[in-house]
């Protein structure tokens, strides 16, 4: 597995990988190992690595600062947000207790991972994502600190 | 002569379910065991596993999209550009073999959308260790074990 001190990438075991806000700066910056790990893993195994578009207007400021983010955004997918991921997560927000406009953009980075069938979050903020899941524990969602 | 009110399909909730969304997630429904209903923070909520049944109607066809993302990211139908273009034999043969009697445009599209998603993502994470080096065997092993870790 380790050549050389450099591992050679796994095949990722999650079926999506959703990035937040955190993980797509982390992504942009590239100041995380874990974020370079989970990309390659999510690589070598031919796993989607999906933005929801929601993530755009919590994270970009709409001037030069997007640079790096917007270099990292044209090689990811940018998943819109529909109306039936919007009722999801106002569903896991009210079954998780949670409120506010964080935990929307949060439920919604859930929704969009269960509209693709469950899988890894790439996020800062593991707690919230995994009680937003496990609302819906018939799908392995996971949160992956960056 | 007045006729008797037609049963509508409702959930305890209130909120009245179409048949088309309950019918199929009715099945997924009994495909959960009653101990994997959530209970989120220290209160139960009597109407869990309502819940979890009205997540399933709004997800709905979620389920069967994870192929979705898979080719396309996302559900828009784009603009067609019609080409003529020459394919290996067998290649087309096992295209039709894995998609059956789905149109060759539409399996091919799919197909070459799901590649460039992949190419792209490549492309990323070659830039990104061509700048900061590659993860090292503890990245990958912190990331994973977060993925198989357990409740």
């Amino acid at each position: 597995m380790v050549r050389g001190g450099v591992a050679k990438a796994r095949p990722a075991p999650w079926p999506s990988l959703v990035l937040d806000s955190e993980g797509l700066w982390a992504v942009a910056r590239n100041d995380s190992e874990a974020a370079r790990a989970a990309l390659s893993a999510s690589r070598t195994a031919g796993v989607p690595v999906v933005v929801p578009s929601v993530i755009l207007a919590e994270t970009l400021y709409g001037d030069q600062r997007d640079a790096r983010a917007n270099q990292a955004l044209k090689n990811l997918v940018v998943l819109p947000t529909t109306e039936q991921m919007a009722r999801v997560a106002a569903l896991l927000k009210r079954q998780s207790g949670m409120r506010g406009v964080k935990a929307t953009v949060d439920a919604l980075v859930v929704a969009t991972s269960i509209d693709l069938g469950g899988g890894a979050v790439l996020t800062s903020d593991t707690g919230d994502i995994d009680r937003l899941a496990a609302v819906f524990a018939e799908l392995r969602i996971k949160a992956i600190s960056v | 002569m007045a006729q008797p009110a037609r049963k509508r399909s409702t959930s305890p909730s209130g909120a009245r379910a179409s048949k088309t969304a309950t019918e199929p997630n009715r099945r997924r429904k009994a495909a959960i065991p009653q101990s994997t209903m959530p209970v989120v923070g220290a209160i139960p909520t009597p109407d869990v596993a309502e819940m979890i049944g009205e997540i399933r109607i709004a997800a709905g066809p979620a389920f069967s999209a994870a192929t979705r993302l898979k080719v396309a990211g996302m559900n828009t139908a784009f603009e067609k550009e019609k080409h003529s273009i020459t394919l290996d034999k067998p290649i087309v043969e096992q295209i039709r073999e894995l998609f059956g009697a789905r149109p060759l445009s539409a399996s091919i599209n799919d197909l070459l959308q799901s590649a460039l998603v992949q190419h792209r993502l490549g492309l990323l994470v070659d830039q990104m260790e061509e700048e900061a080096g590659p993860a090292s065997a503890e990245a990958f092993n912190r990331v994973f074990s977060q993925w198989f870790e357990e409740e």
